[in-house]
């Protein structure tokens, strides 16, 4: 206990600055970040070229079947095919970007290996400058999306209704705003919040079994490792759902019937959110 | 508890929960943009070949199930055929064997008649050459009891005639012989 009272354990919500560019300073999850980022893009532009050449071998394999699974459900989420095909990129290169960032917090030297007192290691998927980003750039383009299906007009319409002819549409469309906001906010910290906790865990796990951490730790990162595989397949769903929400909206009240109305999509972030 | 303090301590001190949660704008705009080049990065030379990828796969596979429902109305088709032209065979078969047999039959009842034919032939020549033989038999028969009747006729009468007179005699014993 005397051992356990001696830990003065550090932890910071926020990314530390290991040196900086001028006023910018270069943090520990933007290192990590850039690692993390160049292997995603270094696997999957090697990748590219060995299947547009023909070449397969395992890793190639590996990687095509993922992404097969992934179109496959985006596919399946989004009615529209066309659209399905332009969401592609952007859906699956959170998946991998995300699941690959959250991977790297369970590398050894987590709060260990440390420069001026800054731990150079710590996932980007544990700082809220990285997930917002992702949040943000997923809900700008859910808009750019809705716009090109539904037009301008129609996708103003979904927000902006005229409360003296239909003041439930009014109130329903104040709710979508708010709506998008909450949607975009619950992407980037659900994922920041279970990368964190998830860092947090590691050190507490480590300090508390101490040289029994040798075999505690591993089953622990291998639970992180599923975890991130899930934080980062929740993210890419809710990718979709939101995406199919929004260029639906416009065929719920002409078609209330059809396959991809809002409530099905609502049950569907429901399960997901489960 | 520790951890609340610290954090609380943390938001005291920076002065803002946005400065405390460590959210930069600059850090913020950064990392879109380097998720925006990496994503255009990505959509121009990584996905459209995984895209592209897939769909042949996906079309190689549905040619291969559209080419094995083919194959198998084919194959339906076929086995049609083969029991139509079975039933074909099986009836010309079984037209043929009837014909072979009506023929077979036609060609027994002909060898029967030829046979029977060949046997009455061979049966009146038969016939025929009984009766010869018992006509050779007859006269043979007759000329010895010619003989016989002349040597008994000798013998009872014990007296010697001439030859014309001995013929008349036994001429007139053999027509009496006849008429009997």
């Amino acid at each position: 206990m005397e051992y356990l009272a001696e830990i003065h354990l550090e932890i910071d919500i926020a990314a530390k600055p290991i040196f900086w560019l001028g006023n910018f300073g270069v943090t520990n999850a933007m290192l990590t970040g850039l690692v993390g980022g160049g292997l995603v893009l270094g696997a999957l532009l090697y990748v590219g070229n060995m299947v547009r050449h023909k070449k397969y071998n395992r890793f190639v394999g590996l990687v095509q079947w993922v992404f097969e699974g992934l179109l496959k459900q985006i596919d399946e989420i989004i009615p529209d095919r066309k659209l399905a095909r332009k969401i592609t990129p952007l859906a699956s290169t959170i998946f991998f970007l995300v699941m690959i960032n959250y991977w790297l917090s369970v590398l050894p030297g987590l709060d260990t290996i440390k420069i001026n007192g800054v731990p150079i290691l710590r996932s980007p998927t544990a700082d809220l400058n990285f997930v917002l980003a992702l949040a943000a750039v997923t809900v700008v383009a859910i808009q750019m999306y809705a716009t090109k299906y539904l037009g301008i007009f129609g996708n103003i319409g979904r927000y902006v209704r005229n409360p003296l002819k239909d003041p439930v549409g009014w109130f329903e469309g104040t709710l979508e705003i708010v709506g998008e906001f909450s949607r975009g906010g619950s992407l980037a910290l659900r994922l920041f919040g279970n990368a964190f906790a998830g860092e947090i865990l590691l050190l507490v796990i480590t300090i508390l079994t101490s040289y029994f951490a040798v075999v505690t730790l591993p089953i622990f990162i291998v639970f992180e490792m599923m975890i991130g595989f899930i934080q980062a397949y929740v993210f890419f769903v809710l990718t979709l759902i939101f995406t199919s929400l929004a260029v639906s909206h416009g065929e719920e009240h002409n078609h209330p019937q059809s396959d991809h109305s809002p409530v099905i999509s609502t049950n569907a972030i429901t399960e997901v959110m489960k | 508890m520790e951890i609340f303090r610290q954090f609380a301590e943390s938001g005291s001190q920076n002065g803002g929960l946005v400065e405390m949660l460590g959210i930069d704008w600059q850090m913020l705009l950064f990392q879109i943009v380097a998720f925006l080049v990496m994503l255009g990065l990505l959509a121009k030379f990584v996905y459209p070949w995984l895209i592209k990828s897939v769909d042949d796969r996906q079309k190689r596979i549905e040619d291969g199930l559209k080419s094995s429902e083919k194959a198998q109305a084919e194959a339906a088709n076929a086995e049609k055929r083969i029991a139509k032209l079975l039933a074909s065979a099986n009836k010309e078969a079984g037209e043929i064997i009837a014909a072979a047999k009506a023929e077979a039959s036609e060609t027994l009842l002909a060898t029967e008649e030829k046979s029977r034919q060949l046997a009455d032939k061979i049966t009146k020549t038969a016939r025929e050459q009984i009766d010869n033989d018992i006509l050779i038999a007859k006269n043979a028969l007759h000329n010895e009891m010619v003989d016989l009747v002349i040597t008994a006729t000798e013998k009872v009468t014990s007296r010697i005639v001439t030859d014309k007179v001995n013929n008349d005699l036994v001429e007139k014993a053999v027509k009496e012989a006849k008429r009997n």
